[in-house]
């Protein structure tokens, strides 16, 4: 199935129907989104799909960019697990997307990207998906006794710990979160503190209109 | 014997040392005027403050006139500048380092995620003020704050530094 944004550049059209033609064996749901190729394909046969994406003399997606996942905690599978690909040769970048669930494992690209390295422990220290094959897959980026993944929804923004230096034990030590305020929560609908205020542009601050000030 | 026997120093000082060849101090104001005129700070940057600490150290505001001199070693150094965000992972490291620091050391917490989490406050990785790993003297309040903030906080601290009483503490008063 293909979806087309309006926009879209001659260089990304061409590259999602070399993209179609390399991956017609695969089931993939190909989407335009603000001029960025987006894959969305099955967690099962993501390593043979990255694998095409770089070997194909069509695309040559080369470079890793980035590996990263974003948490669905409503969803069966909550994770999607997020590709980020680079063809230098065909100017071009793509986006590949797969569900997987929290028990399930994935097979590490390391041996095809070397980037994949940091990034795979990345995504492992922020969400839990363990990546299959990695040699070195432990935290990157939290404290080494660290309990829990921080970017998972479900993970207390405050985190469970809080560190102290204790005066008998001449060492820091981690204690439970105490917070002496409460959370604040901002009104998002208010006029005054929230996100989408529609205050009325003052006459000098509205954006210049070039047809207007052409005729 | 001449009238002056050395121009740069004060007159009275001179005439003094002129008299009667020496002066006359007591213990305390000497080792406080020399631990307050050559404080070396361990170069402690965590994040953009320490970009405003390498301005107060460079030629426009210039620390060395007050005789600071940034050490690459705590066993070198007196002061302490916690410049940035102190990380759960960075406080031991933090606190290894201050504690390798010989007797007397000061510390400033330099920025609002120093004196009290600032902007990371709510975070789950950061220290939420950086007294609860080591004790600090001088809080320079900003996010981050100018080199002339900077330089007020170590003044105030040469100033906490030359009320110390090392042998005339007054009774029932602790001093530090």
């Amino acid at each position: 199935m293909i979806h087309f944004d309006k926009h879209i550049t001659d260089n990304n059209a061409k590259m999602i129907e070399s993209i179609t033609n390399v991956l017609q064996d695969h089931q993939v749901k190909i989407t335009n989104e603000f001029n960025q190729i987006v894959l969305h394909v099955s967690i099962v046969d993501i390593i043979d799909i990255l694998h095409k994406l770089k070997e194909h003399k069509e695309l040559q997606f080369m470079q890793l960019v980035d590996v990263t996942a974003v948490d669905y905690p409503e969803r069966d599978k909550r994770f999607d697990l997020v590709y980020m690909l680079l063809s230098h040769r065909k100017n071009a970048r793509v986006i590949v997307k797969a569900q997987i669930s929290e028990n399930e494992h994935v097979q590490s690209v390391l041996d095809m990207f070397k980037s994949a390295d940091w990034h795979e422990r990345e995504v492992y220290d922020m969400f839990g998906i363990v990546f299959e094959g990695h040699p070195n897959l432990k935290r990157i980026l939290t404290d080494y006794e660290f309990e829990g993944h921080p970017l998972r929804k479900d993970f207390p923004i405050y985190g469970k710990k809080d560190m102290f230096y204790d005066e008998d034990l001449k060492e820091c030590v981690y204690k439970e979160v105490e917070l002496p305020e409460d959370t604040r929560f901002y009104d998002t609908q208010s006029k005054w503190t929230g996100l989408n205020n529609n205050l009325d542009l003052a006459e000098e601050d509205k954006p210049f209109d070039l047809d207007e000030f052409v005729k | 014997m001449q009238d002056n026997l050395n121009t740069n120093l004060p007159t009275s000082l001179n005439e003094e040392l002129n008299n009667a060849g020496f002066v006359l101090t007591s213990a305390d104001k000497l080792i406080n005027w020399a631990r307050s005129g050559s404080m070396w700070p361990m170069t402690f940057g965590l994040a953009c403050c320490a970009v405003e600490m390498m301005h107060t150290g460079a030629s426009r505001y210039d620390l060395d006139r007050f005789g600071i001199v940034f050490r690459p070693s705590p066993r070198q150094s007196d002061v302490m500048i916690i410049a940035g965000t102190l990380t759960n992972k960075m406080a031991k490291a933090l606190r290894r380092v201050y504690d390798q620091m010989p007797e007397p050391k000061y510390v400033i917490s330099m920025g609002s995620c120093s004196n009290g989490g600032g902007y990371y406050h709510h975070s789950y990785s950061v220290v939420r003020a950086s007294d609860r790993i080591v004790p600090v003297d001088i809080y320079v309040p900003g996010c981050p704050p100018t080199p002339e903030s900077l330089l007020y906080g170590i003044m105030q601290l040469q100033k906490k530094i030359k009320r110390e009483r090392h042998f005339s503490a007054p009774k029932n008063k602790e001093s530090k």
